[in-house]
């Protein structure tokens, strides 16, 4: 029990280490000290208040979409189209934030949250939700196209389209003031969605493991048959796990476009619906593991600058961290071998 | 057990990175400290620090990024100024990187690109004793953040330098350049319709001053010429930049002048197909068609980065825009295709001198 | 007899138990030696120690009188022991031939002689009486065929000692019968085979000797000839064993279930149904015969409302209840255990209390309004355990942790603690040791005696000729009989079984419960 417990927290750190090990060995390569490198990261990333705050920005629309996609994961269902439901929610909060004038703040900025939680929670839910419960249409291959779809409607809207501001900056006007979700630390970008992204993991884990959706959905995500058998509505689960995942990431959206960016602008190079992917399943889709793996990807892009600005290292570095973190991941079944193999040793000795 | 000994190790190793990180947090404050306290001193004597945060093109964009970081080196070869560089991976991290040069007491800070406008906006009123310039944006648009805040308060950008490019000038020597070819028939294979082509990316003033100085340049020297003009409307799209290209083309241009950044490729692709002629932009692009890119309109953005920083080390850095021109250097032509006649060539010489001169006005106001 | 392997005082720890323990076992040459034991007891383990899996801690193996020690299976074969692991290592894609070689091709030059491993795959099966085509590819043979290319593979790498680790977990009985047979004339030719199973009636048939273990020992071995199941079953789980459970008197009352005129199409690898028509009523248990896939399994997921009926109705207590959902049925009182305890009947990865409210978590008293009053819950699973002898009693534990006979008790404890009108168990003692068959046995005669119906459907014609008050027998998608307890014997309910209705009288009406003996033969 408690050895389980361990591994299961043990694995993915161990996988982060080795990916900072290889990182290192990769530094020392390419001529740089890998130890003033990960001091600058470490120091860029929690440093001081602002690094700190800079860390967290990063993490919040990470946190709030690995929640997501760590929502489906649960309902056994591979939700890789965080992305596009981010954008559609980016679009709906953007859209709310700048057109609808004459609101109190207490009004419009729900409004403009809740425009986007909805606008994720359909896209993901009407369609491979859908398609996934009547027809068993896979929903990597769904999602991912709706990924496609949104992203280009995002880009079309705001070069030449109907959402442009005027000048030829491809960006959609700022949303109001009354829209705006405010900072949480004045003087830098970390904003009240922070707070949210903590309070929709307490809300995970609440439905999760104390309502009975909750529990159909871990029981349908496990074996969906045995499900079946046991009375759940299986396809039911399907769609409603969609769109509590959609919702998750177009909140991530909203609060990254009211929080952050302020309007709707191509910033499509971020990818944080994709990067939730690696997030939840770092975080073992368990809500805590993936507030923390979300700090982690926070610090490793906020430090990224900080290695670069004072180890020389070059930025891209940090993607080859990233891209070893995820490559562990995905071998963790290496990992935990060698767990069994040493408490074997351990028990045999 | 085991188990626990690793995770003890774990821990450990944690830990010891933990430490690691406070001490080095510790000493770097005490440099910070230091450099702060010596920029108040001013900077008689001091080591001038610039720092160039990119947009999210990065460093190899083989464009503005690249080109800055080149004037941002020769900088510090010519001038001794300490620089640095951070590259952007997304959008949300203009401000952090902007901060974070500033926050070190850099005195000069480049924003590199008119996507940063909006950080710069946000972030030079904060730190009113450093500097920054942003290349390719003009000063109102960050005090106003391009038009959406109208009624900014300019007195908190004093320490904002925009950087203007007159490119409808070197847009225009393009244009001689084009109309004289036509005009003699200089180069080999062309259709003999006296016909030139422009594709444009998207009619934004960047893109239509080019333009617009290349439309008057041919009418300057061959009146009779007919130049094309067909907008992409998109500067990402290379397939649809070489459709219209081969349009144009296939209406008797022989030259084709792109404006259309990732756009453009397609057009140069359609030239080197087509074995006809394209004008490269922005930067010297007669690298990707030696014989078919006769020349290119550039921005000089290297010059322009490099002058920011001579600038702050000569004490002439002001609020406003730094304007570049063919007098300055800032904009110009490049590379020749080598097929180019050399009287083409002295011809176009002296329209640049006479630029320089004042003798000929250009527009930046697009015929269509 | 000589003794051709000999264990001596083997032992084996794994963390936290000791598989083994001072075992001593002996194999003589040309005898079948059967090692039986509960799950767990302990016998894999020592043949996995024999065919050079495992490294015993202490302990020796003697070979024909000398100690031998092997680094792995492949020491353990080349000193001519062979083990058939309950689970096939074959490759479906390739021929039976190439499958027999596989490691030890014979080569011309680089490339495989096939020629030359068709004729010793031919030869090899001709000599030990295996009869197979060297040129079928192993995915298109049947489960019992496949046996034999483990076997032949075994003695292609020259055994002479052969380990069959549960051979008959997978098998018909009839493909079972025909391996015993197999088995026997092995053993005359001279080789020696060591037999793991738990199933007692196994052991009597076909060993000449019998060791049984227990909880990692040896406790005993005895000749077969000179034991009795329940000697045997008493060794085994330390205390005495009711082999068969007695059965009270049959009072069958109202009908619960009423079945009329039902069909389903073969579709979706799914056995056809045709016309079927009974009754189960109240205090009884109706036991459902008949060789798997002849529609046995499809009609009680068509009962259970996890398959949908083309045509005929389903009244239960008298409401027709055709084409509703599992969640409908469960709610009118039809509980029902799955046959795969693994895949359908538990979500292995949860909890042992969350398994127990898989069904009803989503209503009082374990959730009111969408909320799970989780203490209710982990409650009322603590009282389960204990009443169902759950073990471990910890309703915290994974049930993937569990043995499959306590992951059977969470199952049964689930479904019986709703108290059913209607409870429908298929093959609910599968792959269970005597002691949790005999624990299932009992509750759902205590089920039976408490006024609910039971549907039992079983491939094992014992149990349900213990259990069942009437039986029905499935062959081809029709319920061709429906007999009486009392004259229901062995023999008849076999021949049924295997679709020989022509030899029994023909019936006229339809096979209408209650009727009594009546066996019904359909055009």
């Amino acid at each position: 029990m408690t050895s389980t417990r361990a591994t299961a927290v043990l694995v993915p750190v161990l996988s982060v280490l080795l990916s900072f090990l290889v990182g290192g060995v990769i530094v020392v390569i390419s001529g740089h000290d890998p130890l003033a490198a990960y001091v600058a990261l470490l120091q860029g990333a929690f440093g001081s208040v602002f690094n700190l705050a800079n860390t967290l920005t990063v993490a919040v629309p990470l946190m709030l979409a690995g929640l997501g996609v760590a929502f489906t994961f649960r309902a056994g269902l591979f939700n890789i189209g965080a992305e596009g439901q981010y954008w559609l929610g980016s679009i709906a909060a953007a859209w709310v934030g700048y057109a609808v004038h004459g609101l109190p703040v207490w009004v419009h900025l729900p409004l403009a949250l809740l425009a986007g939680t909805l606008a994720g929670a359909l896209w993901a839910a009407l369609i491979p939700g859908v398609l996934k419960a009547w027809t068993g249409a896979h929903e990597v291959i769904t999602t991912m196209m709706m990924s496609y779809i949104a992203i280009n409607l995002a880009r079309y809207l705001i070069e030449g389209g109907p959402m442009m501001a005027p000048g030829y900056t491809p960006q959609s006007p700022a949303v109001l003031p009354t829209a705006t979700l405010p900072a949480l630390v004045p003087g830098t970008q970390l904003s009240w969605g922070l707070v949210l992204a903590v309070l929709a993991a307490v809300a995970v884990w609440f439905v999760l493991y104390r309502t009975t959706f909750g529990f159909e959905v871990r029981a349908a995500g496990l074996n969906g048959r045995a499900a079946r058998y046991a009375g759940m509505n299986v396809a039911r689960i399907i769609v409603l796990a969609m769109f509590v995942s959609g919702a998750l990431a177009g909140l991530a959206g909203a609060v990254q476009t009211l929080g952050v960016n302020h309007r709707l602008f191509d910033a499509f190079n971020a990818g944080y619906g994709y990067t939730a992917i690696v997030v939840a399943l770092l975080g073992k889709n368990n809500p805590w593991g993936v507030l923390a793996a979300a700090v982690l990807f926070g610090a490793l892009n906020a430090g990224a600058s900080a290695m670069q600005m004072q180890a020389g290292v070059p930025a891209h570095l940090v993607d080859v961290v990233q891209g070893m973190i995820i490559f562990f991941i995905a071998v963790d079944g290496i990992i935990r071998s060698v767990l069994r193999r040493t408490r074997k040793e351990a028990a045999q000795a | 057990m085991r188990i626990k000994r690793l995770a003890v190790a774990a821990l450990l190793v944690l830990a010891l990175v933990a430490v690691a990180a406070c001490g080095g947090t510790a000493k770097n404050t005490g440099t910070q400290t230091a450099s702060e306290s010596g920029s108040e001193q001013g900077q008689g004597g001091k080591v001038i620090k610039v720092g160039l945060v990119t947009d999210v093109g990065g460093l190899d964009d083989h464009g503005f990024n690249e080109l800055a970081y080149k004037g941002l080196q020769k900088a510090a070869q010519d001038l001794g100024v300490q620089v640095n560089v951070v590259q952007s991976k997304q959008q949300s991290d203009y401000i952090p990187n902007l901060t974070n040069f500033a926050n070190q007491g850099y005195d000069l800070v480049i924003a590199v690109g008119f996507l940063m406008t909006d950080a710069v906006h946000q972030v030079a009123p904060q730190f009113p004793n450093t500097k920054f310039g942003i290349i390719d944006v003009d000063y109102n648009s960050v005090v106003t953040d391009s038009g959406q805040d109208a009624n900014a308060d300019k007195s908190k950008y004093a320490n904002v330098a925009g950087t203007i490019f007159k490119t409808e000038q070197c847009g225009y020597l393009a244009g001689v350049l084009a109309g004289l070819v036509e005009k003699n028939n200089a180069l080999p294979g062309l259709q003999g319709k006296n016909t030139v082509g422009v594709v444009g990316g998207i009619a934004i003033p960047p893109v239509d001053s080019y333009i617009a100085g290349f439309q008057q340049g041919v009418k300057a020297v061959n009146p009779d010429a007919k130049v094309l003009l067909e907008y992409a409307n998109a500067f990402d799209n290379p397939q649809g930049g070489k459709e219209i290209a081969l349009a144009e083309y296939a209406q008797g241009a022989d030259i084709v002048f792109q404006v259309a950044g990732g756009t453009g490729l397609g057009v140069i692709d359609a030239a080197k197909e087509k074995h006809l002629y394209a004008i490269g932009v922005d930067a010297d692009q007669n690298y990707l068609g030696p014989d078919n890119v006769i020349t290119s309109a550039m921005k000089g953005v290297d010059t322009a980065t490099y002058q920011l920083i001579k600038a702050v080390v000569d004490g002439t850095f002001k609020a406003g825009d730094f304007t570049f021109d063919l007098a300055n250097g800032g904009v110009g032509l490049g590379v020749f295709a080598k097929s180019v006649p050399q009287d083409i060539i002295d011809q176009v010489n002296q329209a640049a001198e006479d630029i320089k001169a004042g003798k000929i006005q250009i527009s930046a106001q697009v015929q269509k | 007899m000589d003794v051709v392997l000999e264990l001596k005082g083997i032992t084996k720890r794994f963390p936290g138990v000791v598989a083994n323990d001072r075992v001593d076992l002996d194999l003589r040459r040309g005898e079948i030696h059967a090692v039986l034991g509960e799950n767990g007891a302990g016998k894999s383990t020592i043949m996995k120690i024999v065919s050079g899996l495992y490294s015993p801690d202490e302990g020796t193996i003697l070979l024909e009188g000398r100690p031998v020690r092997f680094a792995g299976p492949r020491e353990a074969i080349t000193a001519g022991i062979g083990m058939v692991h309950q689970h096939f290592m074959l490759i479906p894609v390739m021929t039976v031939a190439e499958n027999i070689v596989l490691g030890r091709e014979p080569a011309r030059g680089l490339a495989l002689d096939v020629r030359r491993a068709r004729e010793d795959v031919r030869q090899l099966s001709a000599r030990y009486g295996l009869e197979i085509d060297p040129d079928r590819l192993v995915g298109e043979l049947s489960v019992g065929l496949q046996q034999r290319v483990e076997i032949l593979k075994a003695f292609y790498r020259g055994a002479n000692i052969l380990i069959l680790d549960e051979p008959t977990a997978m098998l018909t009985p009839q493909e079972a019968r025909e391996l015993f047979r197999i088995m026997r004339e092995l053993a005359r030719s001279g080789v020696s085979i060591f037999f793991i199973s738990h199933k007692l009636d196994e052991v009597m048939e076909v060993a000449d000797r019998v060791s049984v273990m227990r909880q990692g020992r040896r406790v005993a071995t005895l000749p077969a000839a000179e034991t009795s199941p329940e000697q045997l079953a008493e060794l085994m789980v330390g205390r005495s064993v009711l082999l068969r459970v007695e059965r009270g008197e049959h009072r069958p009352g109202e009908p619960v279930l009423a079945v009329e005129g039902l069909g389903r199409a073969a579709r979706g690898g799914r056995a056809a149904l045709a016309d079927i028509s009974f009754e189960v009523r109240a205090g009884e248990i109706f036991g459902l015969a008949g060789v798997e896939g002849n529609g046995q399994q499809e009609l009680v997921e068509v009962l259970a409302g996890l398959l949908k009926p083309d045509r005929g109705t389903v009244r239960l207590g008298g409401v027709d209840v055709t084409g509703r959902s599992p969640r409908q049925l469960f709610e009118m009182g039809v509980a029902y255990i799955p046959p795969d305890r693994q895949a359908e009947g538990l979500v292995l990865d949860l909890t042992v209390a969350e398994n127990l409210a898989l069904k009803d978590y989503y209503r009082a008293p374990l959730a009111r309004r969408g909320l799970i009053d989780v203490k209710r819950l982990a409650e009322r699973a603590r009282a389960l355990v204990v009443e169902y002898d759950v073990r471990p009693a910890n309703p915290a534990a994974v049930a993937r942790t569990l043995s499959g006979g306590n992951q059977q008790k969470v199952i049964l404890g689930r479904e019986v603690s709703s108290s059913p009108r209607l409870l429908i168990a298929a093959q609910p003692t599968r792959g269970l040791d005597v002691g949790a068959i005999e624990f299932v046995h009992r509750r759902l005669l205590a089920l039976r005696d408490s006024g609910a119906a039971v549907l039992l459907s079983s491939l094992e014609l014992d149990e349900i000729l213990s259990l069942a008050d009437r039986i029905g027998v499935m062959y081809k998608g029709r319920l061709v009989a429906v007999l009486d307890a009392d004259e229901a014997t062995r023999e008849r309910v076999g021949l049924l079984m295997t679709g020989a209705t022509a030899a029994a009288p023909a019936g006229a009406g339809t096979a209408a419960a209650g009727a009594g003996a009546e066996e019904v033969r359909r055009p």
